[in-house]
């Protein structure tokens, strides 16, 4: 009886870790099984916030607001070469929890804005072969942990940071390999352990548990608090809490704010020589810049935005401060458990920019 | 592939069910591409290094099997060992070697003589050289026939539970368990299911969790001072136990679910009387393949005193070596050859001593004393096997020598909930150490009522899961 039921379990197990095997290399059967599909932009649809999904610690359960529909997405996005102006930015500029900044300001100024989520500019139109023409505006935005990736080195057309892995140009051995070995199957395989119907209640149990007892935190938001003056759980990521030029306590010198400076002023340049574009810079403040006071109040800042601004001020790059009235907003301007802004944060944002379009 | 990975969590109950359910004739070669698979997760580029020694291997025992002349047979064994060793040579020891010639030449201003390879150590080279050459030296001596199966002997030489850390396999045991026709056995599955959830245990919930106050301490020695040291020392001997025998532990459980017998590793080596003893219970796999490819055959103890002497000696510097391409290793090597030729030099002295004192007459006292002591032998010499150079391994014996360095420092400890709770593991396992040691543990367990049985599991299962370190850290035998 013992040894007919525990081959059936055998087999059981084989077929369920057999379709997991299959299932992290065919998309359609890795969402079947999952409690909130996974996209390529699965983080702006889920329930709670995208760093919950790092430690599944019940205690950091937010619910953030339904997805808007996305303006980049929608027939409203005009082309790039019919846009008045362009906003470009990473997933702050495009966070659907509420209107996007793109959106604000195509409603605020009745005129065509154009939404891109990318990274590097110069590449970004030399790929879409936008050509020189009228002179228009181009909003930059930049989350400050990439301030250091970003413009450490000198912008130029040929951007590795853009260069995409086409599966359909490989060679059939070499897509077979890509299916079989370079899968990143860990990774998938604990997403389909926290995230499938059969696991997530369990898991979460657990990881709520090895937190209540050991004070267990993933090492992606090693840095947490349960109470604070917003009455909301806080999570912040490693990198902006680690010793990386990502972080807040990396030591951004002079020199290093010369070199940033020195590139946004050529990427400045060269947009305006090649395409005819006037920049306007928008450094975004990390969450854990504006709230470190919450888990560490003995810590102080080592006025990274503000002598970038000095630094800019000086060298006449037009960009536009945020900073100092997100830090003093008295409401919290980011979600608690994601590392993104919320409406009001991106209402400051939107008033500011109007400002400076509007000179 | 890690045994820790979900990647292998997924990866073997497939393999366990296909392998019950297709007919016994066809097994091999599913384990086959089982076990180049699990390998190739891991680089692929790399299985052309097994199959490369697997090919030279086959063909060099078939080829001495066909022929009595002496010096063909030596001419093909050298082929082998050439191959083999070269192999390793060159993968695991080119850039050590070039480093020491380089530093040699700098002496004369003479730079960069000898070139550095920027390449990835293959995981598992040292394992899985030594397995295959222990077949070929079989044959040669003529106590194995040579494999006319290539399928079965490239299992022999990549079976996936013990391919990357051992146990080193002879081919006298495991080629002719390949042969047998497995049928699904209730009891075997069940200890095997057992073992692995022990070796899990060992690994995820007590060597990991040791790891992170080991690795803050030897990583930065110079922030920290004796007590430190002396706690992430006690900490490493254990780390590195539980970590290795949790990795034969789960090799040896995955295996006899399949049906296979693998040789047992570890015997609860801390609880050995002295030196030679801890070797007799300490990664018996490769202690054996040493004393039966090496040690012997430089003529054991059967050579003049001196002789005996230095084939100990030179053994265990070469194990030492085999460790790792740096000179902590050879250290460490070196000082267990010294421990034991030291202990034979000093035999009869400390049999006097024990007399005189009447130690004998207390045997509880005396084996306490030699255990307290073997373990003070063995964990200063994983001082050297741990630290990232000599002279971190230097300055960490220099701290917990200076009582001076203790002072002030203890308050630098990160004492958190997870620090005692790891003293509180390694209470655990000594206690679950010293009962196996009496009588064994599986079989009591297996004797039990149900609720027991079943209780005890879920515990040791739950609290995998809860006070495990699921953070992917390799097994330390890795590099090795």
């Amino acid at each position: 009886m013992n040894e007919r039921l525990l081959k059936y379990l055998i087999y059981i197990a084989g077929i369920i870790c057999f379709y997991a095997f299959l299932s992290v290399r065919i998309l359609p059967m890795f969402n079947a099984v999952l409690v909130e599909n996974r996209s390529p932009e699965y983080f702006e649809f889920t329930k709670y916030g995208e760093q919950y999904y790092s430690n599944y610690i019940k205690h950091f359960r937010e619910i953030l607001p339904y997805p808007q529909d996305k303006y980049r997405l929608s027939d409203r996005n005009p082309e790039l070469e019919d846009a008045d102006l362009i906003a470009f930015g990473d997933s702050f500029f495009d966070f659907s929890r509420q209107k996007t900044v793109a959106e604000r300001l195509h409603d605020s100024l009745g005129i065509a804005v154009h939404a891109v989520r990318a990274w590097y500019p110069l590449d970004y139109l030399h790929q879409m072969n936008y050509p020189r023409g009228d002179k228009k505006i181009i909003i930059f935005q930049v989350i400050e942990r990439n301030l250091h990736d970003r413009f450490i080195e000198p912008h130029d057309l040929n951007w590795e940071g853009n260069d995409y892995m086409d599966l359909n140009q490989l060679s059939l051995p070499s897509r077979i390999k890509h299916w079989i070995f370079d899968v990143k199957s860990e990774e998938l395989y604990s997403i389909l352990l926290s995230e499938s119907y059969l696991t997530r209640g369990l898991y979460s149990m657990i990881a709520t548990a090895k937190f209540d007892l050991f004070s267990y935190m993933a090492p992606r938001t090693p840095v947490y608090s349960l109470e604070n003056r917003f009455d909301v759980p806080m999570l912040f990521y490693d990198i902006t809490v680690n010793e990386m030029p990502t972080s807040f306590y990396f030591d951004h010198n002079d020199e290093l704010i010369k070199t940033y400076c020195d590139n946004l002023e050529d990427l400045s340049k060269q947009l305006l020589d090649r395409y005819n574009l006037e920049m306007i810079f928008l450094p975004v403040p990390n969450k854990y810049t504006l709230y470190y006071d919450v888990v560490k109040p003995g810590d102080s800042y080592n006025n990274f935005l503000p002598r970038f601004y000095h630094e800019m001020d000086q060298r006449k790059i037009n960009y536009v401060n945020i900073y100092d009235r997100f830090k003093n907003a008295d409401t919290l301007l980011y979600y608690g458990t994601d590392s993104h802004w919320n409406r009001k944060a991106v209402d400051i944002t939107v008033e500011e920019l109007l400002k400076k379009i509007r000179k | 592939m890690l045994f820790n990975s979900l990647e292998f969590i997924v990866f073997f109950p497939i393999v366990v069910a296909a392998y019950f359910a297709m007919p016994a004739r066809f097994r091999w070669i599913l384990l086959l591409i089982a076990s180049y698979y699990f390998y190739m997760c891991w680089n692929y580029k790399y299985i052309v290094l097994i199959v490369f020694s697997t090919l030279v291997d086959y063909f060099a025992a078939i080829q001495m099997s066909k022929t009595q002349v002496k010096a063909r047979r030596r001419l093909l064994l050298f082929i082998s060992l050439f191959s083999n060793l070269g192999l390793l040579f060159f993968f695991k020891y080119f850039n050590f070697f070039s480093d020491n010639v380089n530093a040699v030449f700098e002496q004369f201003n003479i730079f960069s003589a000898v070139p550095a390879y920027d390449f990835l150590l293959p995981v598992g080279i040292s394992f899985y050289t030594f397995q295959t050459l222990s077949y070929t030296i079989d044959v040669y001596w003529g106590k194995k026939e040579a494999e006319k199966h290539l399928g079965i002997f490239a299992l022999y030489v990549s079976f996936f539970p013990q391919l990357v850390a051992g146990p080193i396999e002879r081919s006298t045991r495991l080629l002719p368990q390949f042969y047998k026709t497995y049928t699904f056995d209730y009891k075997r599955i069940r200890t095997g299911v057992v073992l692995m959830i022990w070796g899990f245990f060992k690994k995820v919930v007590i060597a990991d969790r040791l790891a992170e106050y080991v690795n803050m301490v030897y990583n930065n020695p110079h922030d920290y001072g004796g007590f430190q040291d002396l706690i992430a020392t006690f900490f490493f001997g254990s780390q590195i136990y539980c970590d290795f025998s949790g990795y034969s532990d789960i090799a040896i459980g995955s295996a006899m679910i399949l049906g296979y017998d693998l040789m047992t590793n570890f015997k609860r080596p801390y609880l050995s009387q002295n030196i030679r003893e801890f070797w007799q219970r300490w990664h018996i796999s490769l202690s054996t393949w040493f004393r039966d490819y090496l040690y012997i055959p430089l003529g054991g103890n059967r050579v003049v005193k001196w002789r005996w002497y230095y084939n100990l000696f030179i053994t265990f510097l070469i194990s030492g070596l085999w460790h790792g391409a740096n000179w902590t290793f050879v250290i460490w090597g070196a000082l267990h050859g010294g421990y034991l030729v030291l202990a034979i030099l000093t035999q009869s002295y400390r049999d006097k001593l024990a007399k005189q004192s009447g130690l004998y007459k207390i045997p509880y006292l005396n084996n306490v004393i030699n255990l307290i002591w073997t373990f003070v032998l063995v964990y200063f010499a994983w001082i050297f096997f741990r630290a990232n150079s000599l002279s971190d391994a230097t300055l960490i014996i220099g701290n917990i020598l200076n009582p001076q360095t203790y002072g002030g420092a203890i308050q630098l400890f990160h004492f958190s909930a997870d620090f005692y709770l790891s003293f509180i593991l390694i209470g655990v396992l000594i206690i679950i150490e010293v009962l196996w040691e009496k009588f064994d543990l599986i079989q009591r367990l297996e004797s039990q009522s149900r609720v027991i049985k079943w209780t005890l599991m879920i515990i040791v299962v739950l609290s995998i899961f809860v006070l495990g370190k699921w953070d992917q850290n390799d097994f330390l035998y890795f590099q090795f």
